[in-house]
């Protein structure tokens, strides 16, 4: 339990930049009308989850240790808080991609397998995107400067969100051979996904031993 | 019963070494840890509080280490800083919810109870409380909740007497049960000689000075004189030494006020002349 009240923490510490999250989702509502596939507006969800996860890192300042610090708990129950707040908004890019397929399918359109194995394989990047930020900020410390902060949290989302942008754009231009190759690939890459999905959870298990780790051994003045 | 134990507390920077503290705190009593800045108070109080870690040595609360039993420790320690603790954009009501949702003993009737007694707003931001309003929000966040020991680092910095009194005599009240205990920091001394029942004096991070305070008091004679009348041995046995209009200021250890002649005056110093001395001295 204590955990998911470190989790709160964080969300009260973050509330003023969790009052824009709808605005996120008009515009990913949006890409998806100029572009119609649900892969879009599901790598722009990804794209503002790998941003959000690490904001509580921004809205850390060091006299709050004598409060947050002290509460009665170990080091563990406050790292797993920060990682909770993280993968949750994980869960929201999944379940609002979960969303646009719904609508996608009640429009009567169907949603191909290689664009839930692509799904899979986006899903499986923002988790090691997060798990790889997460190291970084943990082992450099929390209060790290906001220059260098706001790099580490935005340029791999962006970098994640153009590349998609890039190659939808590539799949678009290929030809009917090339698209009906990587239709046909579709229970294969479904495979792939939950492989690569599989792979990123445990990397993400290592990475929340390490960050317990490094952090049980820091002084927080 | 000790409530408080350092055991060979050492922590080692780059450029300060807090060495070798080692002292214990009775249930029911409160202690003064004193020094000038950058003696190694805060340190000490940072690694009471586990904010920071040891180097070496050990500490325990009611006979509990942290290493131990994190959370029965952290869950027996009130704690109040020099610097405002709570996360800027938090509001009072964020405060009550997280400190109920982790101290079992968190009593919300009676943190109301101090914001009323206080006049602290409840819708206000805390971000906009005054210096004195953020302290006793602090001090209400720590009084609602069954703690063992209160440890103050400079809190009272910058209140005005008014507050100050009425801190001095709640610390008072909490110990009065006789199983808390309060470790304060502070540059106020005479907040100290009020209250404290021990003192703990350091000084570049080495212990210069610990004992009952009235002991401590009654260990030392403020003298006063001429510097010509200083003989060998006496000065020697002065304890910093200081010059002023009218001659010369230092402490000398009681045992040895046989070695005063006619020509000085003596007085029994306050805790402030004994640090002030000791600090000139260098010992």
């Amino acid at each position: 339990m204590r955990m998911i009240h470190f989790m709160k923490i964080d969300y009260i510490k973050t509330k003023q930049q969790l009052y824009f999250l709808p605005v996120f989702v008009v515009i990913a509502i949006a890409l998806w009308g100029q572009m119609d596939s649900v892969l879009i507006p599901f790598s722009y969800m990804i794209f503002i989850a790998i941003i959000y996860a690490t904001s509580p890192f921004g809205s850390c300042k060091r006299g709050d240790a004598g409060f947050l610090v002290l509460l009665p708990s170990t080091t563990a129950h406050r790292v797993l808080g920060r990682f909770l707040y993280g993968i949750s908004f994980v869960g929201m890019a999944v379940v609002s991609g979960g969303i646009f397929m719904a609508v996608y399918q009640m429009r009567g359109r169907e949603t191909e397998l290689w664009v839930i194995g692509g799904g899979l394989f986006l899903l499986a990047f923002c988790i090691f995107i997060i798990t790889l930020e997460f190291l970084i900020l943990y082992l450099a410390g929390e209060h790290m400067a906001p220059q260098i902060l706001g790099i580490v949290r935005t340029a791999p989302a962006m970098g994640a969100f153009f590349v998609m942008m890039y190659l939808m754009d590539d799949i678009e231009a290929a030809g009917p051979g090339n698209i009906s190759m990587i239709q046909d690939a579709g229970g294969a890459l479904i495979k792939m996904g939950f492989i690569a999905v599989g792979a990123v959870l445990v990397l993400l298990a290592a990475a929340i031993v390490i960050c317990v780790k490094v952090t049980a051994k820091r002084d927080y003045v | 019963m000790e409530l408080l134990e350092v055991k060979n507390l050492s922590k080692h920077y780059k450029a300060f070494d807090l060495q070798d503290i080692n002292f214990t705190l009775p249930k029911g009593y409160i202690m003064g840890y004193v020094g000038p800045n950058g003696s190694g108070k805060s340190t000490t109080l940072n690694l009471i509080t586990n904010i920071c870690k040891c180097s070496q040595g050990e500490i325990r609360i009611d006979g509990i280490s942290c290493a131990e039993d994190a959370v029965a420790y952290k869950e027996r320690i009130g704690y109040i800083g020099d610097e405002f603790y709570f996360p800027d954009n938090f509001r009072v009501k964020n405060i009550r919810r997280v400190l109920k949702n982790f101290y079992p003993t968190f009593s919300a009737e009676k943190f109301n109870g101090f914001l009323r007694r206080w006049n602290l707003p409840e819708k206000k931001p805390i971000k906009d409380f005054s210096r004195g309003m953020k302290v006793m929000l602090m001090f209400a966040s720590v009084l609602s909740r069954d703690t063992k020991l209160l440890v103050l680092d400079e809190a009272t910095n910058g209140l005005d007497p008014v507050m100050r009194t009425e801190i001095l005599e709640l610390l008072q009240e909490y110990v009065m049960d006789g199983e808390r205990s309060v470790i304060f920091s502070t540059h106020i001394l005479s907040d100290l000689e009020q209250i404290a029942d021990y003192i703990y004096f350091i000084h570049q991070g080495r212990t210069v000075l610990y004992d009952a305070k009235d002991e401590l008091i009654e260990s030392y004679l403020l003298v006063k004189g001429e510097r010509s009348e200083i003989s060998g041995e006496l000065e020697k046995a002065l304890i910093g030494v200081i010059d002023n209009a009218y001659g010369f200021e230092a402490l000398l250890p009681s045992e040895k006020a046989g070695l005063l002649g006619s020509g000085f005056h003596y007085e029994k110093p306050n805790i402030d002349q004994i640090v002030v001395h000791y600090i000139k001295d260098g010992r």
